[in-house]
């Protein structure tokens, strides 16, 4: 039990007052490691600006410093804005925002106030496409996704009885329709009557999930699930990422999530699973592919 | 004075969560009106939609006097990467306007000898018979047995 208690009082020295300056340390860090799987050379001023930042800390602090990243990303957002996914709009908000409060008294605050509303909004916007789009409401979406996706082979698995020999087949099926832009030549898939029927549970669960996040972080009324906002965040992100590893998007969200938080001990939480994301968040793939590969075969 | 601090509250409160507002809805405009991808543009829809750009098919034909020849992009690229660049293609894929479908058009017309296809025009053009090029953008569809692709763009058609 003593390395738990040394490991809960590092984090709590980590969170030691003033936390706006570890949020603003730790969206740096982000920065320089967000989008480097995909790299585009426009990307480079940002992450010399970052590498920067993190080597002379005393430029965390500094307005200009942060309005020049804030441009840097504006540059990149419009310049790329066709071809970028949801987080990467959201680190761009996140740093005009960390902009906003280094030029302002209360940088806690403005911390605060945008990060609930940020995540608030981006899982209502989020909902909202699950729900409009139509393709979640028949569980279409996520059972095709099941078939076709190699980074959910794992839940096909498990919860669709599938083998992995006939997901290669399907996404052979598929690879051999777009490669020969055969549009008018339908094919079908193998599945299981178990696999619809999962992929129907977790797609109304993921719009629940997310619609509770949601609300619980825009609305102040029910005051208990307002409370409980937290909980029902690191619910999602626990229960999503840990089969859909997304890091970028994944880490964000508990940057955002550690600034807001009421309780010292929901912010050490966050933290926890922001600094220990690189092992539990591959962990379960990890596992899975390690008794599929080595152990099964 | 009083203005100023107005100003300075809303940037600090309301600014940036009215950004996002803004951008996302114009995302969802754009999807259902011009063909962009529920992935892209902003508006959180990723994993959201099975219509995502590189599932997307450029279905492109040339056709002259006496017949029609299809042609897949991506292979064309392959064959002359300085024909057309992948980022335009991921462009087109993800966010299929008239304008950007008229372009690659000319491009697979035009008789400069990056174009793949060029030869081919050269051919037709001395039988006195100048080809056209039509585009189409498909997107993929499952009904929980079979993947389909329906079309999501109008057919353009593109003339020297």
């Amino acid at each position: 039990m003593i390395w738990v208690k040394q490991w809960n009082q590092w984090l709590d020295n980590l969170l030691e007052p003033p936390a706006y300056l570890l949020v603003l340390r730790l969206t740096t860090l982000l920065l320089l490691l967000h989008g480097i799987d995909h790299w585009l050379w426009t990307m480079l001023p940002e992450k010399l600006l970052a590498t920067a930042m993190l080597l002379y800390p005393t430029l965390v602090r500094r307005p200009w410093v942060w309005l020049g990243m804030s441009a840097c990303l504006l540059f990149n957002n419009l310049w790329h804005w066709s071809n970028l996914v949801n987080h990467e709009y959201l680190y761009t908000y996140w740093v005009f925002v960390c902009t906003i409060a280094v030029w302002s008294q209360k940088p806690k605050q403005v911390l605060r106030w945008n990060s609930r509303w940020l995540i608030g909004l981006c899982f209502l916007f989020a909902t909202l496409w699950k729900l409009i789009g139509g393709e979640y409401l028949d569980g279409s979406f996520l059972h095709l996704t099941f078939l076709l996706d190699s980074r959910l082979a794992m839940g096909a698995v498990l919860f669709g009885g599938l083998d992995l020999a006939t997901l290669a087949e399907n996404r052979q099926i598929f690879e051999i329709m777009q490669a020969s832009a055969a549009v008018l030549n339908p094919q079908e898939l193998a599945t299981t009557s178990r696999m619809a029927a999962a992929s129907l549970v977790l797609s109304y669960w993921t719009i629940l999930i997310e619609g509770l996040v949601a609300a619980s972080f825009l609305l102040t009324i029910p005051r208990w699930l307002y409370q409980k906002r937290d909980w029902i965040l690191i619910g999602f992100v626990i229960t999503t990422y840990a089969v859909i590893p997304v890091l970028g998007f994944g880490a964000l969200l508990m940057v955002m999530g550690l600034i807001q938080a009421k309780s010292s001990f929901i912010a050490r939480t966050y933290l926890a699973l922001l600094i220990l994301m690189p092992i539990w968040m591959p962990l379960p793939q990890g596992i899975f592919w390690t008794l599929q590969n080595v152990i099964l075969k | 004075m009083m203005l100023k601090q107005s100003l300075l509250n809303f940037l600090k409160t309301g600014a940036i969560p009215l950004l996002l507002t803004g951008v996302a809805l114009r995302q969802i405009l754009l999807v259902h009106t011009d063909g962009l991808s529920p992935w892209h543009g902003g508006g959180f829809g990723m994993f959201a939609s099975i219509d995502r750009d590189e599932r997307r098919v450029i279905k492109t034909q040339l056709i002259d006097c006496s017949h029609q020849q299809e042609f897949i992009l991506p292979v064309l690229m392959a064959e002359s990467p300085n024909f057309l660049r992948a980022e335009t293609y991921t462009h087109v894929s993800t966010f299929p306007t008239n304008h950007q479908l008229r372009r690659i058009g000319q491009r697979l017309l035009s008789t400069d000898s990056q174009n793949p296809i060029a030869k081919l025009h050269q051919a037709n053009h001395e039988k006195g018979c100048d080809a056209k090029v039509q585009l189409q953008v498909w997107r993929l569809v499952y009904d929980g047995k079979t993947i389909s692709y329906e079309p999501i763009t109008e057919l353009v058609e593109v003339q020297p």
